[in-house]
């Protein structure tokens, strides 16, 4: 179904999906992250996860390249059969299942713990979940148009913050340079790498839908390119008004930064900005990793349409989110000790499983 | 009660239009998906402790998770 539907994304609507859905949830994350392993050069962790993360969507865009009416499951299965191929099918599955959750999960706790401190987690995933529901049964074209408006604000609003917060920079922050060797800084870049840049692997389930086959690379490397520095940007910017300390402290930097905004002793604490950006650019993350769960999951079954299943699963994603992740201290060391290699595995390895397996096949049938 | 009466409303809401449409394997996933999240949620109402299928992928990741971790650790000092 997802090759052969009707639907159709543009170039422009599918980097503007790229841009949100890698600051979606990093955006608040990533520095803290950084600043726990790096210290004061976390941003250099940041621009060197960048650098890969484009290597890593270069290869995702060969990898497409290889059959670009089928999206990455088809293009498993088709290659390694049906036994391999579904052992893929499923570890990406279970992969993408549990990053739904994190994300939902990851929502609720901002949230609960900085705005609504009072409500019961679950009202706060449930209209969430709704929102992302109706906009998924609109179809894959819709997510892709909406992204396309929002955008400009996400951008603009960032700028903004950027702007306010010239007034506050203190240099002192930065020093010294590599203070324990280029070790702690490759870990941070570690983290980084697979949370967002490896999780882009679920694009390769939404490129068939692009009218021009040609565009995708370009598109996905735009699209890293933007996001990455919309990254090194903010987690420049917290070490800087910040320092690493605070910054590695908090588990949500960048709203403390927002809090941090004072111009001339008018404009102050404009953290809302900061959670403006982030409902947008999750909304749209968990929107397009929801329609690929649902979409994959009624293409396996063979079903006609993938539309009556969006509630029952919601229901479930909503009812495992609190029973899977219960405290944030869970969630860091889960991040660690399991998302990070299993993002690896999913994102770079089985990948580049199936691409070696599709190069041989496509040189067999060349003899 | 509550759970029971969501799952209700979702499939008074679906079930019409999957039967006029004739789509029979839908409608198999439909039930499933849904009879899986309905009992896990009326469990969990109900203070069942359902074990965490973290727990599972935990006790094989954490390994490697840990081991690249302390990698990087004792490469830094």
């Amino acid at each position: 179904m997802i090759g052969s539907s009707k639907e159709k994304i543009s170039q422009k609507q599918l980097t503007s999906m790229i841009i949100l859905f890698t600051i979606g949830s990093a955006i608040l994350f990533i520095p803290s992250f950084l600043a726990n392993v790096a210290k004061q050069d976390a941003w250099i962790s940041a621009i060197v996860a960048t650098v890969l993360g484009l290597f890593t969507v270069l290869f995702y865009s060969k990898l497409y390249k290889l059959y670009p009416k089928k999206s990455y499951f088809e293009c498993a299965t088709f290659i390694l059969g049906k036994w391999i191929g579904g052992a893929v099918i499923l570890i990406t599955y279970i992969y993408f299942f549990i990053l739904s959750s994190l994300i939902l999960w990851d929502l609720g706790e901002f949230l609960k713990t900085q705005v609504l401190v009072q409500t019961p987690i679950q009202v706060i995933l449930i209209l969430f979940m709704l929102t992302v529901i109706y906009t998924v049964r609109l179809g894959i074209e819709n997510v892709g148009r909406t992204s396309e408006v929002f955008l400009p604000w996400v951008l603009g609003l960032f700028l903004l913050m950027c702007v306010f917060l010239i007034w506050s920079l203190e240099k002192g922050n930065l020093l010294p340079y590599l203070e324990k060797g280029v070790m702690p800084v490759l870990h941070g870049s570690y983290y980084l790498l697979s949370f967002p840049y490896l999780e882009l692997i679920i694009f390769l389930m939404i490129t068939p839908y692009v009218n021009k086959e040609t565009k995708v690379q370009k598109s996905f490397l735009q699209g890293t390119l933007v996001a990455g520095g919309l990254l090194i940007t903010t987690t420049f910017l917290c070490i800087l008004v910040l320092g690493a300390d605070v910054t590695a402290r908090n588990t949500f930097p960048v709203y403390v930064l927002g809090k941090m905004v004072s111009v001339g002793e008018f404009l102050e604490r404009l953290e809302i900005i900061i959670a403006i950006i982030w409902f947008l650019s999750i909304y749209f993350k968990l929107a397009i990793v929801f329609y690929v769960l649902v979409a994959s999951l009624s293409d396996f079954v063979k079903a006609k349409d993938y539309r009556p299943i969006t509630l029952p699963l919601g229901m479930l994603l909503v009812v495992m989110s609190p029973i899977m992740f219960t405290s944030t201290m869970q969630v860091a060391s889960f991040d660690k000790e399991v998302f990070f290699p299993l993002t690896y595995i999913v994102g770079f390895f089985l990948p580049l499983i199936v691409y070696i397996a599709g190069k041989i096949k496509h040189k067999k049938r060349g003899i | 009660m509550g759970v029971l009466l969501v799952a209700t409303l979702i499939s008074i809401y679906e079930i019409p239009k999957m039967k006029k449409q004739n789509m029979k394997r839908d409608f198999i996933l439909f039930s499933c998906v849904l009879f899986l999240a309905s009992t896990i949620a009326t469990l969990h109402v109900n203070g069942v402790t359902i074990s965490n299928p973290i727990s599972g992928l935990r006790a094989i990741f954490s390994p490697i998770g840990l081991g690249i971790e302390n990698f990087f650790m004792e490469k830094g000092q």
